[in-house]
């Protein structure tokens, strides 16, 4: 597809972009996955976002060894690993690194590089719990984030600044709502590979050509007769699908399996809900980005996600559940239990837990799993 | 005599007490399946790792197994009972002990913290809890915390209690909470997190947010309230003075037996020493009571020691202070000076440092907000690692053994920074020793004794060294 294609070098020409506009003294405002930063606040301050999504080459992760234990999440030992090793070139690009504090992984990213590089990094918290008063320091974060960005930009975020980049993050929001809803029919005429591509270039590239991209995909999706379901359908959920990290849907489509849908609290933009533009807007961003949003499992309690796995389990009419996380992500590793149990009573599927570290020698023993797990949903 | 007769007269039980007690130890011993083999093996143990010539080292090994009997009969003497995370938020669960009618209500406490000392460090049979534990949701290999492997299978196998209520802080640790939850969804018991985030930027200890004051110390007064509409419990600012009181005496004999402890040569050994430090973070009840007297005749017994010139290790030996002490396995913590180095002090009981003035906070929750964020653990990675340095600064060291379970992130989290920025400030030889507090399946003691070893051998040539230099400077300086 001609707009897929675009998307593609879109993505690969991205540092370039970045490269472009910094020469052109646009600031470039890295921050962690997890969809606690609202974009909208560096694109108000005239600056560009660039999500640090990416992983899944085991390197990175070696390269961490020195700075940090074995036994935190994969991901942000990889994160560490790019940070540390000066030759990461988004994280030589960026001019500061906004962190939203969730749990103790990402707790020792923003620590460790703020100990170890020159990187201006800037964290705040994310409360663990949906309640007036943690909505309040959300809030408060915020205010924060957008008193940062306006001081490292120059540029003063107004109220019809910050409108003006809702709506176009509302606008990406909408088609990526629209493209991921059309995998609800029986015939599913975009692959999870390039869906999740749309995603994360979501977190990399111009809004403004990616909008432009997403409105002439649909229209190809819409004319095209092109079924990509041909094997089981599954929701794929877990911890973090990082850019990079592409084995996990290579494998499932290699068997056979057809991923339909995806939840994952990194690596997956929530794009279900809009902000509000009416009203105070940054209690409109914190009401979508902290209270409307699916939590993911680090919340307390986190039974919401589940149900919501349940009902996307439902709504997508899966034939099973993939659950891939990183290695040491204990918060789903302990989920990973239990939510069996009530996906089996909910809608008496079954689920295949994965497990990864990055480590090139897993895949052998991944494919002979997603194989025979697929062999038993088909039966 | 009664099988377990021997054991506890070891452990500093009277007669009377142990013929009044009758009925709830053998019913105590029946729920965890100790019979006579066990007592005679534990009394073994005792013997061979514990200063049992202390008569307060038995007291308190003593003061631990009746904290085992309160857990394990805690449902059946009709008590409600209150369980709070490891580690504790402040002195909440001596407060809610304290805002009881009576004390024997309700049972507060934690309770793995009780078990390893028991369970562990007495009768070497945590190794079936662990098991269940991983069986029941917390799998081996994916460095799950051990102590919450404990607790889950201590409930899977019905040895203690599920609870009334389970307080957890759901910001420092993200498995205790999460750990938790799986219990909840097992068993059934609401739990209440107290929430804040961890988010203070790198170098800003002792100063802190106010907005996190106020998000923690919001979280504290919702739990003050949960306490008041479960279970009647008015926790006020009178209540949290006299559970500062309470615990406050304890804290007095830890202080006076820590003075002795930095004598040359150190009096005690951190096996003992050990057996102290947990109480206040595991217990609300008998060891409370008991504990500061117990404590005491400790230190009083250390400082006839010190008197006399006796230590565990050889005087002018290196002298190291350590994170942490294994809570479940003696073999383990008496490594160190095994390897001829003395252990002072541990982290905890580093010097304090001075407190900023209070900020006027309106409410109680907020109050204790502010004092947790002085404490550097509940600020940031930075507030623990400076924190600790600070303290360190006021003692005279050779070297820092940064014992740490590699399940706990949030240590896991501090332990390269702490290596170098130890190093780098003050200038102290930092050994980072990847541990298990509470699972001795996951190390080998063979490998951890050669690092000691070589570590203890490299601090022995640095003070010879370091003397060396001092002999030739002042020989220089008398020729001058």
């Amino acid at each position: 597809m001609e707009a897929i294609n675009k998307i593609k070098a879109h993505l690969k020409s991205g540092i370039n972009d970045l490269k472009q506009a910094k020469d052109q003294g646009i600031k470039i405002i890295g921050y962690v996955p997890g969809g606690y930063f609202p974009e909208e606040l560096a694109i108000a301050a005239g600056a560009m976002p660039v999500c640090l999504i990416r992983a899944g080459d085991h390197a990175s992760v070696e390269a961490s060894i020195a700075y940090i234990d074995r036994w935190l999440d994969t991901f942000y030992r990889a994160q560490i690993g790019s940070g540390v090793s000066g030759k990461d070139q988004y994280y030589n690009i960026i001019d500061v690194m906004i962190a939203p504090i969730t749990d103790s992984n990402n707790r020792a990213l923003s620590d460790t590089l703020d100990y170890h590089t020159d990187i201006d990094i800037f964290p705040f918290g994310v409360p663990h719990k949906k309640e007036e008063s943690g909505y309040q320091y959300y809030l408060h974060g915020l205010k924060k984030v957008k008193a940062k960005l306006e001081q490292l930009t120059g540029v003063e975020i107004t109220e019809e600044r910050l409108k003006e980049a809702i709506q176009l993050c509302n606008k990406e929001r909408e088609l990526l709502r629209k493209i991921s809803l059309m995998r609800k029919s029986e015939i599913v005429p975009i692959s999870a590979k390039d869906f999740v591509m749309i995603n994360h270039a979501a977190m990399i590239i111009d809004k403004k050509v990616l909008i432009e991209c997403m409105k002439s995909l649909i229209q190809e999706l819409q004319e095209t007769d092109t079924d990509n379901a041909k094997g089981p359908r599954l929701l794929l959920t877990g911890s973090t699908l990082a850019m990079g990290d592409g084995k996990i849907l290579d494998l499932i489509e290699e068997a056979g399996g057809n991923v339909v849908i995806e939840e994952f609290a990194e690596g997956i933009k929530p794009y279900w809900q809009n902000v509000n533009t009416s009203g105070d807007l940054l209690e409109a961003l914190a009401q979508t980005y902290f209270m409307d949003r699916i939590v993911p499992a680090w919340f307390r309690p986190a039974s919401e996600r589940l149900e919501y796995l349940v009902k996307l389990a439902k709504d997508f009419s899966v034939d099973g559940v993939v659950w891939y996380q990183l290695m040491y992500r204990e918060s789903y590793k302990i989920e990973s239990y239990y939510f069996p149990d009530i996906l089996e009573k909910e809608t008496g599927l079954s689920m295949l837990t994965l497990e990864s570290d990055y480590d090139p020698s897993e895949i052998g023993q991944m494919r002979t799993r997603i194989e025979t797990y697929l062999e038993s949903i088909r039966r | 005599m009664a099988y377990y007769h021997e054991l506890l007269k070891l452990c500093a039980f009277d007669g009377a007490e142990i013929i009044s007690q009758k009925k709830r130890i053998e019913r105590t011993f029946q729920i965890l399946g100790l019979g006579s083999a066990d007592m005679e093996k534990a009394e073994a143990r005792i013997r061979e790792n514990f200063d049992i010539a202390l008569l307060g080292v038995r007291k308190v090994l003593g003061i631990w197994l009746k904290e085992l009997f309160d857990a394990v009969l805690a449902r059946e003497e009709g008590k409600k009972i209150i369980y709070f995370g490891y580690p504790p938020f402040q002195y909440t669960g001596s407060a809610i002990k304290v805002a009881a009618k009576s004390k024997n209500d309700f049972y507060v406490g934690c309770p793995e913290v009780v078990l390893c000392q028991t369970l562990g460090q007495i009768f070497d049979k945590l190794i079936p809890l662990l098991e269940a534990g991983e069986a029941a949701g917390l799998p081996p290999g994916h460095a799950m915390c051990s102590l919450l492997q404990i607790k889950l299978g201590a409930l899977e196998k019905g040895i203690i209690p599920i609870p009334d209520l389970s307080i957890a802080t759901s910001y420092f640790c993200d498995m205790g909470p999460k750990a938790d939850e799986l219990m909840q969804y097992k068993y059934g018991y609401p739990v209440e997190y107290v929430d804040s985030c961890l988010d203070s930027v790198w170098g800003s200890w002792p100063d802190y947010n106010h907005e996190t004051v106020h998000y923690l110390g919001a979280q504290v007064n919702k739990l003050f309230v949960t306490l008041k509409d479960k279970f009647g419990l008015e926790i006020n600012e009178d209540i949290w003075e006299k559970a500062r009181l309470v615990s406050g005496k304890l804290y007095m004999s830890i202080n006076e037996l820590s003075r002795h402890l930095t004598a040359d040569p150190v009096p005690l050994s951190v096996a003992d020493t050990e057996l102290i430090l947990n109480i206040p973070t595991g217990c609300t009840g008998v060891a409370i009571e008991e504990g500061p007297e117990a404590v005491r005749i400790l230190a009083e017994e250390v400082g006839k020691r010190v008197e006399k010139g006796v230590g565990v290790v050889p005087k002018g030996s290196p002298r190291v202070v350590i994170l942490m002490q294994s809570f479940s396995d003696t073999a383990v913590n008496r490594l160190i000076e095994e390897a001829g180095l003395a252990v002072p002090l541990t982290m905890v009981l580093l010097p304090p440092t001075r407190p900023p003035e209070p900020y006027p906070y309106p409410t109680l929750g907020e109050k204790r907000a502010e004092q947790a964020m002085f404490t550097g653990a509940y600020h940031s990675t930075y507030g623990w690692i400076k924190r600790n340095m600070e303290g360190l600064k006021l003692v005279d060291l050779d070297g820092v053994i940064y014992t740490y379970p590699f399940s706990c992130r949030p240590i896991v989290c501090t332990s390269k920074l702490t290596q170098v920025q130890i190093e780098k400030e003050i200038g102290l030889p930092v050994l980072l020793l990847e541990m298990d507090l509470y699972d001795r399946r996951n190390y080998s003691i063979a490998s951890m004794r050669t690092r000691l070893e070589a570590f203890a051998e490299m601090l022995k040539v640095n003070k010879v060294q370091g003397a060396r230099c001092k002999e030739k400077v002042a020989h220089e300086l008398v020729s001058s």
